[in-house]
């Protein structure tokens, strides 16, 4: 499998909400085996377009395909191959983890082994607690979980990691690597850079319903010290955040 | 086809599991419609209730006591015998229903029966409550005369011209339990339905978990038919529950056909789930769409003769009653568990619950919405 191969093949890709486009025919390609990241401020339409892709929201114009099957045709077979994390972690009330990954697992016609799951996001100690009673890194984690259930070929991740302290930032940073590292594609939404030039693999960034620049973390920076920009303040060899897990150190704070 | 029916399983068996350990679900859903019927079985309106009649008996002489004794002998009366000014201010409380006063020269006038002459009728002065129901202190009054004609009968010595022969014909014996329950049992697939729609779609729309689900390969009305599926379940198990609880602890006579009961159950709760998705896509929080619920659910539970027989509501808003869908279905549920109607017998009210399905089915298309 070469590893340029595209997964997911966007084009003239639009939305629009009364006069507003929220999605402003964009286009791109997410390679097979990647961690591809959407970046923009609130607004910028990340979210929309995350959700055409994954097939919640309808299509105005445009197309998208993953895996070769065209989302506006075979919305269904697109959902089975894909695993979806949204902004809102919640789920039903009065189930276990265990239960609802189960639960979910048979939504897809599969038996799931809840157990081996949990053990890959970590959260075995937590099997019969219920969502609700999980503190906000273990909730992203389940979260996560449940979309993992049907082996997707692509996981959807939008906005993970806000909220959270920086030990279960990081935490989480190593989960979504190590599920890249499995042979998965990973498309995420953020808006913390730090974030993206940790595990981003090539990102696009939005403002305004469009792309205004796509490229690897590295080539953006190269071309912008390129231009000429300097920074008002001399970078040290390690910031705050370095400081404070120093200081606190790396252990997750989870009861 | 096969998928779907796969889903619709693990849909309903994970939601009624979810039911079963909602304790506020269970408390409203089957602990409720037993607390309403023990509390307004054990008040028993229906029942005839005693007749209270002081009797003050100023003769209290050989011609006055077969007249006591006579009103004692009555099962329905509860005689009390204190002084007047007692009496009188016992019946101006509320605590009795009438007192009748037997004057000291009781009977003084059958000495003129004796010499031949046509006795004066002499006055026995008979004070009643006109607040109360005037049932209870009109029962006692006819008693009274009927006490006072037998012992005129008995001393004049003129024979009875007639005797009412009486035979009771129903053997039912139907008391306001069994009035009840048949509406408790309405008014549970109504409060079941309703709330159980709009509680579980509204919780899960705002907290995005219905967004979760439909992320998932499965059809958005395979959720609804789902969820259907499992209200109607849960309201044939709580149907089952105040049902046996009504037979086992209150007596109450099943005297219909129980599938035809389970029919008209499933029916009214097609009604109310409807009316629930409608509700739900009316309004955005969680506390708009409960009011809304109660302000659709509250005038029906007291004025399609749940608790009362409509019969006692004004001619006009009788009428407009008549026409609610908690009506039907009570009405319907009434007639087959105490009367043992059939299916033909209740046609009315099962053609006005299928105009109601028409009605909120279209009422739900129109309102109900995913986000």
């Amino acid at each position: 499998m070469k590893k340029s191969e595209n997964i997911i093949e966007v084009k003239d890709l639009t939305k629009s909400y009364g006069k507003l486009k929220a999605v402003d025919g964009i286009s791109f390609e997410v390679k097979k085996g990647e961690i591809f990241g959407i970046l923009g401020p609130n607004g910028a339409g990340k979210t929309t377009t995350l959700e055409m892709i994954e097939g919640l929201r309808p299509i105005d114009s445009g197309d998208v395909s993953i895996d070769g099957l065209v989302v506006k045709d075979d919305t269904n077979k697109v959902k089975s191959i894909i695993g979806v994390q949204l902004q809102s972690s919640s789920f039903f009330d009065y189930l276990k983890l265990t239960e609802l990954l189960e639960f979910f697992g048979s939504l897809y016609q599969r038996k799931v082994d809840a157990m081996e799951i949990l053990k890959e996001v970590e959260l075995t100690d937590k099997a019969k607690a219920q969502v609700k009673t999980l503190s906000g890194g273990q909730k992203q984690r389940f979260s996560i979980a449940s979309a993992l259930v049907n082996e997707p070929k692509v996981l959807f991740l939008d906005e993970p990691t806000t909220g959270l302290d920086p030990q279960a930032r990081h935490h989480l940073w190593g989960l979504i690597e190590k599920i890249r590292d499995a042979g998965k594609t990973v498309v995420i939404t953020t808006h913390y850079m730090d974030e993206a030039e940790v595990l981003c693999d090539r990102v696009a960034i939005m403002d305004g319903g469009e792309i205004i620049k796509l490229d690897t973390p590295d080539n953006l920076v190269d071309r912008l010290i390129k231009k000429g920009f300097t920074k008002k303040k001399v970078e040290k060899a390690a910031n705050l955040e370095d400081v404070f897990l120093d200081l606190t150190g790396k252990l997750l704070r989870e009861a | 086809m096969k998928k779907s029916l796969s889903s619709i399983k693990t849909i309903i068996i994970y939601s009624i599991k979810m039911f079963f350990r909602d304790k506020t679900a269970i408390f409203f859903s089957l602990f409720l419609p037993i607390v309403i019927m023990s509390i307004f079985g054990v008040m028993d309106f229906g029942g005839t209730a005693k007749v209270k009649m002081g009797v003050v008996d100023e003769a209290k002489n050989q011609l006055s006591a077969p007249v006591v004794e006579g009103l004692k002998k009555v099962s329905n009366l509860e005689i009390t015998e204190k002084d007047l000014n007692t009496e009188k201010s016992a019946l101006e409380n509320g605590e009795r229903d009438i007192v009748i006063i037997l004057p000291q020269d009781f009977g003084q006038n059958i000495g003129q029966l004796k010499t031949g002459g046509k006795p004066t009728p002499q006055e026995v002065q008979l004070f009643y409550n006109s607040n109360k129901q005037n049932s209870t202190a009109s029962i006692g009054i006819t008693i009274v005369n009927q006490v006072l004609d037998r012992y005129t009968h008995a001393v004049a010595q003129t024979p009875d011209l007639f005797i009412l022969k009486q035979e009771a014909i129903s053997s039912k014996n139907l008391t306001y339990i069994d009035f009840l329950i048949p509406g408790v049992v309405a008014l549970g697939i109504m409060q079941m339905s309703v709330f159980g729609v709009v509680s579980v779609f509204v919780t899960w729309r705002d907290s995005g978990v219905l967004r979760r689900l439909l992320a998932t390969p499965v059809r958005p009305r395979i959720i609804l038919f789902s969820q259907v599926i499992t209200r109607l379940i849960i309201s044939v198990m709580q149907t089952t529950i105040v049902l046996t609880v009504g037979v086992l602890f209150f007596g109450i006579h099943i005297v219909g056909s129980i599938p035809l009961i389970f029919l008209l159950g499933v029916l009214g709760g097609i009604v109310f789930l409807c009316l629930g998705f409608a509700i739900s896509g009316v309004g955005n929080s969680t506390n708009t769409v409960m009011a809304l619920a109660n302000v659709v659910m509250m005038p029906q539970m007291f004025l399609a003769g749940v608790f009362f027989p409509r019969d006692g509501l004004p001619e006009w808003l009788k009428t407009i009653t008549s026409y609610l869908p908690l009506t039907y279905l009570a009405d319907a549920l009434r007639s087959v568990i105490i009367d043992g109607s059939n299916i033909v017998a209740i046609r009315g009210d099962i053609l006005g619950l299928l105009v109601w399905i028409v009605i909120t089915f279209i009422l739900a298309i129109k309102f109900f919405r995913w986000e």
